[in-house]
């Protein structure tokens, strides 16, 4: 016994001693930010939880692994109206009272439809953690669909389309930039659908979709904040382990995500907005080797004011008053997009000139480090900013759970971010940004 | 065969069982567990050789440490002549100093992780700066200058004006801000505050000189107080912050704070017309006096009871009831011993008349029918779940910080919240309201009014109801009064 005992602590000391002189780079992180477990009900429920004890506080946020993605072609909008109806009453939870209960506790609550993930997310006091898992579980198990609420919701969800039409003084120029820049029908799709499928929609195609992917085995529940962890696996296995399983949902295969070039003129019918040129990129699969380096190329090129584009385009030249843009993720494809918003029509070709010198600039010289360190900084701080409270750590696990597979991919991230270098910014730069190319010019009418 | 019969029947009432437990405990919502101590870190503070105060909130688990300093002069102390001045001094400190340009500025603060804000309130400026932790020196390095050197450069200043122009110019489609807008200009009417109202016009006039003689005045320490949040320590703060801002010059500056302005005692009705809209918004509003830490909190349950929550009396009945409104909620903006209270609500065009005698009515029962004490305790609940919750995200905790400080509020709006709110009952509301001027609000409406048409019942309708209707133009300028 003590020979065992005397044996770790040697190995400890070794340990430490070994760390000790390891190169520590700038920046590097040894260890994720804060702490979490993961483990899995019998029925294949993933649960993450993470404690914090600095309010007492609590959130929950429970993720289905779907999304538009997973729409069949002519049923657009089918994820997002069971979004809807998921807070339209289960077995022992009425119309609304979902919102009503959470409410009541002073608390807050958010969904939300993406591509590939649906996410329902409240923050409740810490002593009403049990009330939210009675809710979610309620609608996980029981989810009570008719006719009426489906009607219902559709109407809601068409007249909401037709609201942002006149919102959005881009819609029509972004969803055809969308189409050109994702190619396939499952990944370019809108979210909100289009409003001649969701009219088609029927009774059964929304309850065949609920079936098979709200099941436990395509989800996960990440709960943040001030709690006790053996009481709480108690309770996720009290409310969710018997809850059934539901078929494993099938995968579409994968096609290729295929070379394109184009360069399209597109007329928005609008009085609101101004001129605006949209440039798009296909780049490397989210978190793959060549993703990390892109996301830095973001913050060099079109984020924030000391973005280089914004230095050239608005402050130097003034032919545009905003730039935007950055990575979208879409499942397991990544775009780059950069928005620019023309002073005036005039301008267009001078612009979209100065546009394409700046991308060759940055292709085909090195970046200071100072250029570097600088985006570096910006990207940490926006990174962290994302888990600083109970709620962000709560969607960010859910978030990177569904599209890394496991919790611990997310360990080495930052690092992955903060070790890039300037050399394998060039190297990626002019793989990306040298083909794979959409331009489209917005003009107004 | 027969014990193969029981074994079955013994699994079907085992499962059966089983089966009913679970049913139970899935057909009720669960009970509560106790309300968890609210543990709040302490604000420490500590004032420095040239009166400039400092106060520390060690939050540990922050990634970022977010600086504010607070300047106690606002729009209220800008000259009667420059509305606006208050605002542009503010805005002007990033636009470069003697050691660096603006654009450096951006480049330094990008370094750091950094972001840059400020907020302008009537009595009072907010710098705000936030940065990575482990940038501690080099944010307060970066505050130290802007505060001690800044240039106040021409082509900054013309440029400043331009962005400015467009931005103010910009919301005059914005509904929301027009309405909010003209019902503060009409509850600050011959107050120093109503400044806070100013339009783009005030930009146009601002100088150098101006913003110099307004700067040495009022960015002085022994006229400010810095409050740092985020990972970091009392101790290495007031050495870190001593480093930097010990040589920022005091001055001999002395003003009284301004007394509150006076609700409004005859209830007004302010149209705005705005052709491009199809709905209609609504903003019904007055002053409150906030006396005590207790006539705030009785206010707060009050809020909570009218308006504040989809749950709460104004949104059931406009919305869920009546089908009036896409949402109406009450609100209490706080300011200097004072709050304004109102009411916002996004409604259908043809009921205009209907939701604004809906929302009166609703006052009027409350200033003459005691709120039951059961909904009473379900206010208090929520705010009692509510208020962690709010200070859990990073940006109310700052605020929430800086209004203490700003207001001089005390422990009872940190600490001591919840024996605060705990003491609220159904009487000291109703004691609170029954006194106040919250049922001769200024209504401000803005709508496609039609004005030009030679018949308008809709103008009709409210002048027969309230006697008169005063037109005015998006920026908030009295056009004409229809009688």
């Amino acid at each position: 016994m003590f020979i065992t005992i005397l044996n770790k602590n040697i190995l400890v000391t070794i340990t430490l001693l070994f760390l000790t002189f390891l190169p520590l780079h700038s920046g590097q992180i040894e260890n994720f930010p804060f702490p979490f477990t993961h483990f899995q009900l019998k029925n294949g429920l993933n649960v993450i939880l993470a404690e914090d004890y600095s309010f007492p506080v609590v959130s929950v946020t429970v993720a289905y692994h779907v999304g538009s993605f997973h729409e069949p072609e002519g049923k657009s909008g089918l994820a997002h109206l069971l979004e809807t109806l998921m807070f339209q009453g289960s077995k022992n939870v009425g119309r609304m009272q979902h919102i009503n209960f959470v409410n009541r506790t002073g608390g807050r609550f958010d969904a939300l439809t993406t591509v590939d993930k649906t996410i329902f997310h409240q923050t409740v006091p810490a002593n009403q953690l049990e009330l939210v898992l009675w809710l979610e579980s309620d609608r996980m198990f029981s989810l009570r669909i008719t006719r009426e609420k489906v009607e219902k919701a559709k109407q809601s969800l068409i007249d909401g389309i037709r609201f942002r039409k006149l919102d959005d003084p881009y819609m029509s120029s972004s969803l055809h930039f969308t189409q050109l820049l994702f190619g396939d029908y499952s990944y370019n799709h809108p979210v909100i659908g289009f409003e001649t499928d969701l009219r088609s929609l029927s009774l059964q195609d929304v309850r065949s979709f609920y079936s098979n992917y709200y099941r436990p085995n395509n989800s996960v529940i990440c709960i943040a904040g001030h709690i006790d962890k053996a009481r709480t696996r108690e309770l996720m296995e009290k409310y969710f382990q018997s809850i059934p399983t539901g078929p494993k949902s099938e995968e579409t295969t994968k096609t290729e995500f295929y070379d394109i070039l184009e360069d399209i003129h597109f007329s928005e019918k609008s009085l609101k907005s101004s001129p605006r040129l949209n440039i798009g990129y296909r780049i490397a699969s989210p978190y793959s080797d060549d993703y990390f380096p892109m996301d830095i190329c973001s913050y060099i090129l079109v984020k924030g004011k000391t973005s280089r584009l914004y230095k050239r385009l608005v402050i130097k030249e003034r032919l545009a008053t905003s730039i935007g843009g950055g990575i979208e993720i879409r499942k397991d494809r990544a775009v780059f997009k950069i928005f620019v918003v023309l002073n005036s029509e005039t301008n267009r070709d001078r612009c979209k000139k100065a546009v394409f010198s700046e991308i060759n600039k940055f292709i085909s010289n090195l970046i200071s480090s100072e250029e570097l360190a600088k985006a570096k900084m910006m990207l940490k701080s926006n990174y962290l900013s994302k888990f600083a409270t109970v709620s962000g750590r709560a969607v960010f696990l859910a978030n990177r759970f569904l599209e890394r597979n496991h919790p611990e991919q997310v360990y080495p991230e930052l690092n992955q971010f903060l070790s890039v270098t300037s050399h394998r910014i060039m190297i990626i730069a002019n793989k990306y940004f040298s083909k794979h190319k959409v331009i489209l010019d917005v003009k107004i009418r | 065969m027969k014990r193969g019969l029981i074994y079955l029947l013994t699994v079907f009432l085992i499962s059966f069982s089983f089966l009913n437990a679970q049913e139970r405990f899935r057909r009720f919502p669960p009970s509560p567990q106790p309300l968890v101590d609210l543990n709040l870190p302490e604000i420490r503070s500590h004032e420095l050789a040239n009166s400039l105060r400092l106060s520390v909130v060690q939050n540990t688990q922050s990634p970022d440490i977010h600086l504010q300093l607070i300047i106690f002069a606002g729009e209220s102390h800008s000259p009667d002549d420059l509305p606006g001045l208050a605002t542009f001094t503010a805005h002007m400190l990033s636009k470069g100093t003697s050691i660096f340009s603006s654009s450096e500025f951006e480049d330094i603060l990008a370094s750091i992780g950094g972001r840059f804000a400020v907020s302008v309130f009537p009595e009072h400026t907010i710098i705000s700066i936030s940065f990575l932790k482990e940038f501690l020196d080099e944010g307060l390095d970066v505050l130290g200058k802007l505060v001690k050197n800044p240039s106040f450069n021409q082509k900054e200043i013309a440029k400043l004006k331009t962005s400015l122009y467009h931005s103010m110019a910009g919301k005059r489609f914005d509904p929301d801000f027009v309405s909010r807008r003209l019902m503060l200009r009409i509850l600050f009417q011959d107050h120093p505050h109503q400044k806070i109202t100013f339009n783009e016009n005030g930009i146009k006039n601002i100088k150098h000189d101006n913003i110099r003689k307004y700067f040495q005045t009022f960015y002085r320490p022994n006229n400010s107080h810095l409050i740092l949040i985020g990972g970091i320590d009392f101790q290495t703060a007031s050495r870190v912050v001593s480093r930097h801002l010990n040589t920022w010059r005091k001055n001999n500056l002395k003003y009284s704070p301004l007394s509150p302005p006076k609700p409004v005692k005859r209830l007004k009705i302010c149209l705005v017309d705005m052709p491009q809209i199809d709905d209609t918004t609504i903003f019904i509003g007055n002053v409150i006096a906030l006396n005590t830490p207790e006539d705030y909190f009785s206010y707060s349950v009050f809020n909570r009871v009218i308006g504040s929550t989809p749950n709460s009396r104004i949104f059931m009945n406009l919305r869920e009831t009546k089908g009036y409104a896409y949402y109406a909620f009450s609100q209490i903006d706080l300011f200097n011993k004072f709050g304004v209270f109102f009411i916002r609500a996004k409604v259908r065009s043809d009921v205009v008349l209907r939701s604004i005698e809906e929302v009166l009515r609703e006052i009027d029962h409350v200033m003459k029918v005691k709120i039951p004490s059961q909904e009473i305790e379900q206010a208090k609940f929520y705010l009692l779940g509510n208020f962690p919750i709010k200070l859990a995200g990073s940006r109310f905790f700052s605020t929430k910080v800086s209004e203490i400080i700003a207001f001089d509020l005390g422990e009872a709006h940190w600490a001591n919240y919840y024996e605060n709110i705990m003491q609220i009952d159904s009487n000291k509301v109703f004691e609170l309201i029954k006194d106040s001027s919250i049922l001769t609000p200024a209504i401000v409406i803005v709508t496609n009014a039609n004005l030009s048409a030679e018949e308008n019942p809709f103008i009709d309708e409210l002048i027969e109801k309230f006697g008169e209707v005063e037109v005015y133009n998006y920026k908030g300028m009295l056009q004409y009064t229809l009688k």
